[in-house]
């Protein structure tokens, strides 16, 4: 007999907040260029990457994402001069903090995506999601709040 | 309504007779006038219950147990708020959470039973720690307010490592759970019942297969919990629970530890969960005793009338929460102390957090330890 | 083009072409005829189904002939206005009378077959021509093969193919058998750059950045196109940015850059592969290449009827037929006064320097008017009732096939209609376009909506538009929310529909999931200072000043030098011009006296506070150090120009004399010094080194300096009039701006010699005492030159100025980019703009320019301003941060972290301090927000609770 069904690919869930000016920009650009990635991303706006607020991220993993993403302009490039080395601070602890609670680091990633850079937003993309399928479904996908 | 009945019953609100001796007591209504644990409770009583739960001053008592010293009538405030909050939460209100709500969501987090944390990777090298054994230390949140209060100078972790350091001395191993979750008690004070029931089992499940009878904490509020509400949400446990303090009497008198001197005027704020939940007054101030040559002076409202350290659970952090901290800072300032004592970690981290000010922080600076860490550092020989 | 179509002050005449200009600047009579459309303007809905119905196919345009269209058609989707047209040469009603089939379909009855084309006038005070170029049809460089090979396409068809909207839907094949390329060439300067023949000697500018760009974008685009390579000249790379493009390119996509210029391509008539000859001018190797398909880069022409229009308008043409400019230093006006030229209808152009020329021409264009100001839309409406429950109306675009042709949009607007809070959901072919905003708005009224969905594109280009309707129907603009389900779904998912989809389902449950909790928000006024202020008296300042100030405003002009004119006034005659810098200047100082600005030198700004049209300065004087004065300034244009790279410890620069700058040789040049002409016995040699401190990845600017090769090829014809042996060392010669590469032939033919260096390989001065002789690897002999030198000069590239641009940075609070020169707001849309409202840069503080590109960018900084003064108020967005003062401890997280000071801690009457945010300085980035403890800061628009609910609504699929 013939093997069954092969088992359906995981598909993981993979909030990003990005940034107006940079990341968001980026992947607009990925997407007038149609550059294809991994479909399982959600982007959420945020006008700087120094408004994530690690609750928002914290959260995210309390209701079953398999993967954050957080990302802003490259140094330098920040539409508000410094919000993205805010966001870099803020990054380290939440690092500590996934660590702690056993989560993989592969399930966390801070990137940095100029407006022009819609293929990187894409491969980072691509990256990111290859790396949460290796490292498989969240330990806290089926929390309820 | 049943509910309603029942909690305003079980924790004696029915007895108020309208005297404002809790208001007049309350630290929240000394600073914010809008604050009165007496309307709450007449509110309440005269049918507008609903609009009680509903309401934002639901989460802004401390729980802090002041108010029932001065109760002639002997309401559970405290009791009557937590009951309300069970009630706020089915009713899916939103808490006001310091922080944007993160260290809540680390502890539901904690619920989780596939979680395999990382927990214990500071345990310094040369500590005797076990897996199994009789005692076991509960270690509770602090490597996460490690991580998570870096900005502060916040060195949580050190009293877990004073706590260890105690233990060795007296010839115990303790065991640490390496995946011991949150005690539950900010979900509970929250009115997370649900959540914290899970953690609780989570916790006695772990206990009770490390093969501990004796659980040992350096947190007010973890031993409050293990000792009041778990018995009384889980039913009784297995295994005994003593805070640090009491751990180091009971060394003391056995002669298994012995402090050198340490010439330091230092001053104690009693965390309410120890003070007036459970009545512990006399023992942190006779384990102090212990140490040669410290000498221990007294704020103005101390014991049974200290001033809590402002905020409880995460939860309704603010500007008064601000002024309750000042107040307590400049008292203990007051005192000439070189050094305040807490029991509790999150009194710490309050304090600390309050002196990060770059307008009055400098007239609230004085040095804080926990009482643990100063026993440990105390260790003679 | 929206914005164009939308401003109140902006009446558009498409299908109109001028006849007749009569009278002068300030009142001109403009004679024009109005073709006939066959529909009428006001009427068409945009439906497009006459389009669908009309029987008559055409070649498309628009899609260079690659696509058909109807006879009755659009140009493109976006066009505006967005009406439809009736194509006169194909219709059969017209033609024969025969079909009318689109008058019978058409329900808003807007076809009309009688129209005809109507004479019309118009009165006007200045006239500014944009007609911009065409391009040269490569069918007469037989060689190329353009038009007999089927996979030859010029560089615009290639951009057709890697359009989203193009014909292939953005995918790239070969148009002779519809597969995927694998190896693609591009040939530079096809038609330009070519002194003899069917091409022209000028350099067309913006293709060799073009063809990066392509070759970048079909590399990441298509992992089975495997080998791109760019068969080129010299690299023309001038612009900011451009560098990096170019490395990232050849570095981390692979693609080939392989210098030399092939003289045929040729065809496999069975396969239809194409192979190119080249020589590699750098291995000196002959290349057979390789081809599935050829792009050319096809020279920038003048634009058909460009002759015509200059009759017309009374303006002279150069001799290849674009628009001449007045002199370099005035290159935005046409030689009749009142008729000012933007674009590339005066020299080809890339699209940053056309928007900073386009900009600069409103200036001009506002002398001759006067108390010009922006209409105020004055609108009445009934206003929203947005108290209640959320009413929300989702609308979720096809926009044509872009997202149609992969998500399932009616699945998505089904979606949406179960959602809590939902009570009107529809699709809508084009969300954007003028219809379905009406139909918007009239859905909002029908079912009082107070909160719109709109599922289409990106809110970074349209949120201002659907916002713009929701204010229209009397709904608060706030209460409006995107869902970006083109970018982010169709787009980028095209191969797999059923997730894309699903995507879409969550993006719009989402939006729908913040639009519960989203806040009507009110924008403030606050009073606009009409007067400047300049810093910095170069050039650059000195224009934007004069600028200004002939429009009557009152401008500060403030230099840190005893005197203005910067760089420019140490400079020798220009070339073909009888004149020197100092001259320049001079004239410039006449103008700014006459002008009436108000001249401050041996001055710097110590401080500003405040924000757009309420600045407070405060300028303090080098003479007298504890002199201050204050000024109230509406809006502030940095000048501050660049630094020159100093080569010192390199080429021997500092250890020899006779080793110098190009600013040094210029100061020789102005003195007329004896050291450079020719002593009785020998000629000089002089050897210029190009590149030094640009185009560097270590030293300097990385990006090219724009100025250094158009100026060493000036002094080297000055040295060769005055004797001189003159060789300079390139790496690639950049001669873009108009002329320069004329000039370049010029000093080709005068006896300058050009030969290359790699960077890799610099040359090495040498010498003892003094410099002897210069040594590098010449590649194309694939040996070591050295040659002796009596002098070198250094070109040395422009830098970021450090301490003053470090200071400015800190007082006005803009940001730098990487390279240290200010940040534009928009590389493109943008350049003179700052990301800090009321703020703008021009000149070489942005990034190196030559003259012409200096003042051609402080006119349009002066535009700018101008538009700024002409307004009463500043809006101020609400999308700021506030503080509940009850949570706040006073803790001071934002004060420290906020770049722009925007929050304060205050004193309460109870003694403590709580932080206060000045919603003027709050730029609305949120960090604050972010680092406070107790959740008192609130980022309006972008709250906490919005974001949670949306993270929410993603995971649990609640709402």
């Amino acid at each position: 007999m013939a093997k069954m069904k092969k088992q359906e690919e995981f598909e993981p869930k993979i909030v990003v907040f990005a940034c107006n000016w940079c990341s968001y920009a980026g992947a607009d650009t990925a997407g007038v260029s149609k550059i294809q990635y991994h479909h399982n991303v959600r982007l959420i706006r945020v006008m700087c990457s120094g408004r994530v607020n690690p609750a928002f991220v914290i959260k995210a993993f309390e209701q079953g994402a398999d993967g954050v993403m957080v990302s802003g302009c490259h140094f330098g490039d920040c539409h508000y001069i410094f919000g993205n080395y805010q966001a870099k601070e803020r990054f380290e602890m939440l690092k500590r903090l996934i660590h702690l609670l056993g989560l993989e680091k592969a399930r966390l990633r801070l990137e940095w995506v100029s407006a022009a850079e819609g293929g990187r937003f894409a491969q980072v993309v691509n990256e990111f999601v290859e790396d949460v399928k290796k490292v498989g479904r969240s330990p806290l996908a089926p929390i309820k709040t | 309504m049943v509910v309603k009945e029942e909690v305003l019953k079980k924790t004696q609100a029915y007895y108020c007779i309208d005297c404002g001796k809790c208001t007049s007591v309350c630290p929240i209504s000394r600073f914010n006038g809008g604050f009165s644990p007496r309307r709450i409770l007449i509110s309440s009583l005269t049918g507008r219950y609903e609009e009680t739960l509903k309401d934002e001053k639901l989460y802004a008592c401390l729980t802090c147990g002041l108010c029932g010293t001065r109760c002639p009538s002997d309401v559970k405030f405290e009791e009557f708020i937590k009951n309300s909050r069970f009630e706020g939460q089915k009713l899916g209100n939103l808490i006001p959470c310091a922080h944007g709500g993160a260290i809540q969501s680390l502890m539901r987090i904690m619920t989780s039973p596939s979680l395999e944390q990382k927990r214990l990777a500071w345990v310094p090298r040369g500590a005797q720690i076990a897996e199994k054994g009789e005692v076991a230390y509960f270690v509770g949140c602090l490597p996460y307010f490690d991580a998570f209060f870096t900005d502060l100078e916040v060195d949580s972790l050190r009293i877990a490592k004073s706590a260890i350091k105690i233990l060795n001395r007296a010839e115990v191993e303790p065991v640490l759970l390496k995946n011991e979750r949150c005690c539950g008690h900010d979900l509970l004070w929250a009115g997370d019942l649900e959540n914290f029931k899970r953690l609780a089992q989570h916790n006695i499940d772990a206990i009770k297969e490390s093969g501990a009878h004796t659980l040992i904490t350096t947190c007010a509020e973890c031993y409050r919990t293990f000792k009041i509400d778990y018995p009384a949400y889980m039913g009784p446990l297995p295994f005994k629970v003593l805070h640090i303090i009491e751990f180091l009497i009971d060394s003391i008198s056995q002669g298994k530890l012995n402090f050198k001197k340490t010439r330091k005027k230092v001053t104690y704020q009693d965390p309410c969960r120890l003070g007036r939940h459970l009545g512990m007054y006399e023992q942190p101030r006779m384990v102090l005793s212990n140490i040669p040559a410290l000498s221990l002076v007294e704020m103005e409202r101390n014991q049974q009338n200290a001033i809590c350290c402002g905020t409880s659970g995460w939860m309704n952090c603010d500007a008064i929460s601000k002024r309750i901290q000042s107040y307590r800072l400049k008292s203990a300032r007051q005192t000439g102390a070189d050094l305040l004592i807490t029991a509790c970690p999150k009194c710490y981290i309050h304090f600390k957090c309050a002196m990060k000010d770059p307008k009055i922080g400098k007239e609230l600076e004085i040095e804080i330890k926990d009482l643990t860490s100063i026993m440990a550092d105390a260790l003679g020989r | 083009m929206l914005d164009v179509g939308r401003h109140p002050n902006i009446e558009l005449l498409t299908l109109c072409q001028p006849t007749k200009v009569e009278g002068e600047e300030g009142n001109f009579r403009v004679q024009y005829l109005k073709k006939a459309r066959y529909v009428k303007e006001d009427v068409c809905t945009a439906c497009g189904i006459c389009a669908e119905k009309c029987p008559i196919k055409v070649s498309d345009d628009f899609e260079l002939g690659l696509a058909k269209r109807k006879a009755i058609y659009i140009y493109f989707p976006q066009g505006v206005p967005p009406v439809y047209t009736i194509d006169p040469e194909h219709c059969t009603m017209i033609l024969k009378g025969k079909c009318g089939l689109c008058a019978r379909v058409c329900e808003a009855q807007a076809i009309d077959y009688n129209q005809n084309d109507e004479e019309r006038t118009i009165n006007v005070g200045a006239i500014v021509v944009a007609t911009g170029f065409s391009q040269l049809k490569p069918t007469a460089l037989k060689n190329y093969g353009y038009g007999q090979y089927a996979n030859v396409l010029t560089g615009l068809e290639f951009e057709r193919l890697l359009s989203a909207t193009g014909p292939t839907g953005g995918h790239i094949i070969r148009p002779s058998d519809s597969k995927t390329p694998r190896k693609i060439v591009f040939i530079q300067c096809v038609g330009s750059r070519m002194a003899k023949g069917d091409g022209y000697p000028y350099c067309s500018v913006y293709c060799c950045t073009n063809s990066i760009k392509c070759a970048l974008l079909a590399k990441t685009h298509d992992p089975d196109i495997k080998e791109i390579s760019i068969l080129y000249m010299d690299l023309r790379t001038y612009g900011k940015g451009f560098q990096e493009l170019f490395l990232r390119a050849e570095e981390v996509e692979g693609v080939k850059f392989l210098r030399g210029r092939p003289a045929r391509v040729e065809e496999d008539p069975l396969t239809r592969s194409l192979t190119i000859m080249v020589e590699n001018t750098e291995t000196n190797r002959i290349e057979p290449l390789a081809a599935d398909i050829v792009v050319l880069s096809t020279a920038a022409i003048p634009s058909t009827g460009a002759k015509e229009v200059a009759r017309i308008l009374g303006i002279e043409v150069d001799s290849y037929g674009f628009f001449k400019e007045r002199d370099f230093h005035n290159p935005t006006e046409a030689t009749r006064p009142g008729v000012y030229i933007a674009g590339s209808c005066s020299s080809p152009r890339d699209i940053t320097d056309s928007v900073a020329w386009g900009t600069a021409t409103a200036v001009k264009a506002l002398t001759h008017m006067e108390g010009a100001r922006i209409a105020q839309k004055e609108i009445e409406v009934e206003p929203i009732d947005t108290s209640g429950e959320p009413r929300i109306g989702v609308f979720v675009c096809h926009c044509g096939i872009n997202i149609a042709g992969v998500v399932d949009v009616e699945e998505v607007n089904q979606f949406a209609q179960t959602l809590p809070g939902v009570v009107y959901s529809a699709r809508m072919l084009f969300a954007c376009s003028d219809d379905s905003q009406r139909e918007i708005q009239y859905k909002i009224k029908e079912y009082q909506l107070n909160r719109v969905v709109v599922a289409s594109c990106t809110p970074r280009t349209h949120e201002p538009i659907f916002r713009e309707t929701c204010g229209l129907a009397g709904l608060n603009p706030y209460l409006f929310e995107m869902a970006n389900i083109r970018d982010q779904c169709s787009w980028v998912h095209a191969s797999t529909p059923k997730e894309a989809t699903e995507k879409a389902k969550d993006l719009v449950r989402m939006a729908v999931a913040r639009c519960h909790l989203l806040q009507p928000l009110e924008s403030r006024q606050m009073p606009m200072n009409p007067d400047m202020l300049v810093v910095g008296g170069g050039i650059t300042g000195m224009q934007a000043s004069v600028d200004l100030a002939r429009l009557g405003h009152k401008v500060t002009l403030v230099e840190k030098e005893e005197r203005l004119g910067g760089r420019v006034k140490e400079l020798s005659t220009f070339y073909e011009e009888n004149y020197d810098g100092q001259q320049l200047i001079s004239e410039k100082v006449k103008q700014l006296e006459s002008a009436g600005v108000n001249i401050l030198t041996s001055t710097m700004v110590k401080e500003v506070n405040g924000f757009v049209g309420n600045f407070e300065v405060t300028l303090q004087s080098l003479q007298h150090q504890e002199k201050t004065s204050t000024l109230q300034v509406g809006s502030i244009a940095v000048a501050i120009g660049s630094d020159l790279f100093n080569p010192t410890g390199k080429f021997g620069y500092s250890s020899f004399p006779n080793v110098m700058t190009n600013m040094e040789m210029e100061r020789l040049l102005k003195e007329d010094s004896p050291e450079l002409t020719r002593n009785n016995k020998e000629s000089k040699n002089i050897v210029f080194v190009q590149c030094v401190g640009s185009r560097n990845k270590k030293d300097g600017n990385p990006d090219c300096s724009r100025y250094c090769c158009s100026v060493a090829i000036k002094q080297a014809l000055k040295l060769r009039e005055k004797g001189a042996q003159v060789v300079i060392l390139y790496r690639d010669i950049i001669a873009f701006g108009k002329g320069v590469e004329e000039l370049y032939r010029k000093a080709r033919g005068e006896g300058v010699i050009f030969l290359r260096y790699d960077e890799e390989h610099p040359p090495q001065v040498i010498g003892k005492g003094r410099a002897t002789s210069i040594k590098w690897m010449f590649s194309p002999l694939n040996q070591e030159i050295e040659l002796p030198v009596d002098l070198v000069v250094l070109s040395v590239g422009m830098v970021a100025r450090k301490v003053d641009a470090e200071q400015i940075q800190e007082q006005l609070k803009i940001p730098r980019s990487l390279d240290g020169f200010f940040m534009e707001r928009h590389s493109k849309l943008g350049p003179v703009e700052t990301s800090t409202e009321g703020i703008y840069i021009c000149g070489c503080a942005q990034s190196p320019k030559d003259i012409t590109d200096s003042v051609a960018q402080a006119s349009a900084a002066a535009s700018k301003m101008a538009v700024m003064a002409s307004k009463e108020f500043v809006e101020l967005e609400p999308t700021t941060c506030v503080v509940r003062e009850d949570l706040c401890r006073g803790c001071g997280n934002c004060q420290e972290v906020c770049q722009f000071h925007a929050p304060e801690l205050v004193e309460t009457p109870e003694g403590n301090y709580v932080s206060r945010i000045n919603e003027a300085l709050c730029k609305g980035c949120g960090t604050c927000a972010s680092l406070c403890p107790t959740g008192a800061i609130v980022a309006r628009h972008f709250t906490d609770r919005q974001i949670d609910k949306m993270v929410e609504a993603m995971l649990t699929g609640s709402l």
